[in-house]
């Protein structure tokens, strides 16, 4: 079996990985953008006596790159010399896609072109001669639809063939007497030097250093003959042979294709009228922000009964391993590991229904339309419209969205876009939210409404940030945004399936590892005391609302679940269908469910109590715990923002990953024994209000990005110190944003 | 020929009024409601109090505008009124997906009232029957084939 190396390289969102995953059947994210791949991915095929080697390249307009993945799409080409580049061409926009073309004739690779979308050139009324275009530019080309995976087989044949066809001719494009004279003596000089001369096509080196290309002068540094070229170079104006060579380029193409294309497009286009209403100056903003508050309320409906059946689930599961021996053991399986990784998993509907939404969207060709009508909006907050796609990505996660920002080519306004997307609200965060606007904002202003402006306040947060370190520490002008709007299409289902279930999978191997070990973890810390496990611990209570399991001694209000009493009663009441007289004591009176009543006495068995007394019982051992004291130590500083230790100890194991905000409070209010889903308990529990729950939705949303994207941040600004910055102004932020929400609402009386 | 693109144009002008004028009316009631507005008969027009209103108002907007672009003589004002019909539809599918979800719960797991469809219904979802009529008057203009 003989191995060939061969490269899918062309324009952004051209199809390429659309093609790939059809080959080697790989299920790469595919999406209506430029942009999508921002990595080199390498699959595999065998076909015929072959096994080929498949680099999904990121997309490029040409083989001088501006940006990151251009870079190493360029690297790939250059310095990696595949057998064969598959050049994937936009039969919808020859034009631009040829130019790409004559860069590869020129670098003298082998090239065969899959004429892409040329389903959809023909629908819109294009009559491409495909023979003559190939007897043209003396390359193979084979007609492709990615998505149904026409002409695929065609084109492996044709690559074979290329490879089988021995040496192939090297196509020149001729400049003019002038020029051809620099070429010809920079050629001659650089076939003196056995390194360059074997490594690169000389006329290619040549035409590149007359373009002033940095990459290629650098690899002239040290040669033999780098005075030589120098000297050569030295009367060249590279920015007007830069322009001349892109000109005679494109004279080329224009040449050919009004002899090999014929165009039938008269009319406006579908594409073109929708782009009329959705790119509105003034409409386009409030339209995108209505279909997203529609995919938020959607995905919290529909996600409702399936996160209920799942609820259900576990709460049989954990009443199953509750009465589990030894004690301990029971509490680790119910409390740490169903509590914990359990409310996690409730909440993969929205997870998985979201994504499914937004790939709808992206799929559609929206999501770069969305970019389009931001710009003027982002380019005066400092940033470009291209910075709006990774933001758009940050909905999913931050890793991938921050590695998104490879293609964004003005490297400040790559930083501040890398900086501020950890303020767009990635899936990991949406338990939280849904959790608190569950409980507390159902029935008022609407859960969905309020996780919209969860999702929203991020954006924004993001957009001024931009502002502030552009007007600051990254000072400098944003360039100018070009864009290529793609072609809007009907959603692929599987494509959008497969994303959805990409996101989703992510979310449930964090759920079955990260969050499971931090789920026993916080289980331990919040079990275990200095003096080891905890059993049982005495509460004094003052004027304290609690729900609990355990002896209450003292004067208050008793509503009883099931127990006994025994004691005086201070008010005319009915219990048991006596009545007893304010002041009556009662021993050992059983008493059932509901029955409210003021009193001074103990109380042993369930019951909600809230007055002066003591517990004694088993449901705030937590509170003697270790996570307690890692939860207390931090009061000082979140008590302004109406915080309680659980809250922060959820806070501080949410730095891991931003789930496990949920499972800790899971683990703490004691879910994972407890007959109520943690949403009633926190909407029963005093310590959360309203208030007190928006202050903290918005303190997750801002606070420090978790342990992944911080490692990202680090990776791509090649700097900790952007790491640590990161860190460091969100929790500033997260604390000013939830000061100001709490101390303001708390001013107007919430 | 002119002639009759003008008489079609002035179709879809009438229509992007009434159904800009509905959406407007039924979006900044939700809104009002929303904001405390209480009389007898919002309950009877099933108008609930959120801030989906906003959306309903969008659509209008959008209508509208494609209105004034054929008032004035600009013929790509036909695209406004084409996607006021699928923005309609849009939102009347997501108040039936809504609708579905809310029975789905009561029926798998139950509840304190007997789910009804009336309890579900809400402006975007019978206001959507003003867009299936655009779509079935102009079917031909949403052949989505090739846009």
């Amino acid at each position: 079996m003989k191995k060939i190396r061969v490269a899918l390289a062309g324009n952004p969102n051209v199809g390429k990985t659309t093609i790939f995953n059809k080959i080697t059947g790989a299920k790469q994210h595919v999406g209506n953008w430029p942009g999508v791949t921002v990595e080199k991915k390498v699959g595999h095929k065998v076909f015929g006596d072959y096994e080929i080697e498949l680099i999904d390249l990121p997309g490029t307009y040409s083989l001088s790159p501006y940006s990151i993945d251009e870079v190493i799409a360029r690297d790939y080409i250059i310095e990696e010399d595949p057998d064969v580049v598959v050049h994937v061409v936009d039969a919808t926009n020859m034009e631009r896609n040829l130019y790409f073309t004559t860069q590869l004739m020129e670098h003298e690779a082998r090239v065969v072109i899959a004429l892409n979308m040329s389903d959809l050139a023909t629908e819109m009324g294009d009559d491409i001669d495909i023979e003559r275009l190939s007897e043209f530019l003396e390359i193979p080309i084979i007609p492709t639809t990615g998505s149904s995976g026409e002409g695929i087989d065609e084109l492996l044949r044709e690559v074979i063939d290329e490879i089988e066809r021995g040496p192939h001719h090297h196509h020149t494009i001729g400049y003019g007497r002038s020029v051809e004279k620099d070429v010809g003596a920079l050629s001659k000089i650089i076939e003196s030097d056995s390194a360059l001369y074997d490594k690169y096509p000389t006329r290619w080196l040549a035409t590149k250093l007359l373009e002033g290309d940095k990459y290629i002068l650098d690899k002239i540094k040290g040669s033999e003959v780098e005075s030589e070229i120098l000297e050569e170079l030295s009367c060249i104006d590279h920015e007007e042979m830069e322009l001349f060579f892109t000109d005679k380029r494109y004279e080329i193409i224009g040449g050919i294709l009004p002899q090999v294309l014929k165009r039938k497009r008269t009319r406006i286009s579908k594409s073109d009228m929708i782009d009329h209403v959705l790119t509105n100056k003034y409409l386009g903003i409030p339209i995108f922000l209505a279909l997203m508050w529609g995919a938020f309320e959607l995905t919290f409906s529909l996600s409702v009964p399936f996160m209920d059946i799942i609820d259900r689930g576990f709460s049989i599961l954990g009443g199953v391993v509750s009465g589990i021996e030894p004690a301990w053991l029971g509490s680790l399986l119910g409390n740490g590991i169903i509590g914990g990784v359990g409310f996690v998993i409730i909440f993969v509907p929205v997870i998985f229904i979201l994504f499914f939404l937004l790939s709808i969207l992206e799929g559609s060709g929206y999501l770069s339309r969305a970019a389009f009508i931001m710009d003027k909006l982002m380019y005066k907050m400092g940033l470009q419209g291209k910075s709006f796609i990774p933001m758009l990505m940050g909905f999913g996660c931050n890793v991938p969205a921050i590695m998104a920002t490879r293609s964004i080519d003005d490297r400040k306004g790559r930083i501040i876009t890398i900086l501020v997307n950890p303020f767009v609200s990635c899936g990991a965060r949406l338990p939280v939210y849904i959790l608190f606007a569950g409980a507390f904002f159902e029935h008022t202003i609407g859960a969905g409404t309020i996780v919209f402006i969860m999702y929203a306040t991020g954006i924004l947060l993001a957009v001024l940030s931009a502002k502030f370190l552009r007007m600051t520490i990254l000072k400098g002008e944003p360039t100018p945004f070009i864009m290529e709007l793609p072609p809007y299409r009907i959603p692929d289902l599987r494509s959008s399936l497969v994303h959805m279930w990409d996101n989703g999978k992510l979310y449930l191997q964090k759920a079955g590892t990260i969050i499971f070990a931090a789920s026993i973890i916080i289980w331990a810390l919040s079990s275990f005391n200095a003096g080891g496990y905890i059993d049982e611990t005495t509460k004094t209570l003052d004027n304290e609302f609690v729900i609990a399991e355990g002896t209450f001694s003292g004067v208050g209000t008793f509503n009883i679940t099931e127990g006994v009493y025994t004691g005086t009663i201070g008010e005319n009441v009915t219990l048991n269908g006596v009545d007893h007289s304010n002041g009556a004591y009662v021993t050992g009176l059983s008493l059932s469910q509901n029955d409210e009543f003021y009193g001074n006495g103990t109380f042993e068995g369930a019951c909600r109590f809230s007055g002066t007394g003591t517990y004694t019982g088993s449901d705030f051992t937590i509170e003697d715990s270790f996570a307690s004291d890692l939860g207390h130590a931090f009061e000082p500083l979140t008590a302004p923002l109406g915080f309680d230790w659980k809250m922060n100890t959820g806070l501080i194991f949410g730095f891991a990953a931003k789930e496990i905000v949920v499972s800790t409070l899971g683990v703490l209010e004691g879910v994972g024994e407890d007959e109520g889903a943690l949403s009633v308990v926190i909407a029963e529990d005093p310590s959360f209000t309203p208030l007190i729950a928006l202050s903290f939705m918005f303190f997750t949303l801002i606070y420090t990005p978790c342990a992944a994207t911080v490692a990202v941040i680090k990776k791509e600004t090649g700097s900790w110190k952007w790491a640590a910055f990161s860190i460091i102004y969100s929790v500033s932020l997260a604390w000013v944003v939830a000061f100001i929400v709490y101390q303001v609402g708390s001013l107007l009386g919430y | 020929m002119n002639d009759v693109k003008c008489v079609v144009n002035k179709e879809k002008a009438a229509f992007g009024i009434l159904a800009g004028l509905l959406y407007l009316f039924f979006g900044a009631m939700q809104m009002f409601v929303w904001l405390g507005y209480d009389a007898a008969w919002i309950s009877d027009l099933y108008i609930p109090g959120d801030v989906g209103g906003f959306s309903l108002i969008i659509i209008s907007s959008v209508f509208l505008w494609g209105v004034k672009e054929l008032k004035d003589g600009i013929s790509e004002g036909v695209a406004y009124v084409y996607m006021g019909i699928l923005l309609s539809l849009l939102f009347g599918i997501i108040s039936l997906l809504m609708m579905g979800a809310d029975a789905l719960s009561y029926y798998t797991l139950g509840g304190d009232l007997p789910w009804s469809p009336l309890n579900n219904i809400r402006p975007a979802l019978y206001l959507a029957f003003t867009g299936l009529t655009g779509l079935i008057i102009w079917k031909d203009k949403f052949d989505l084939k090739g846009i």
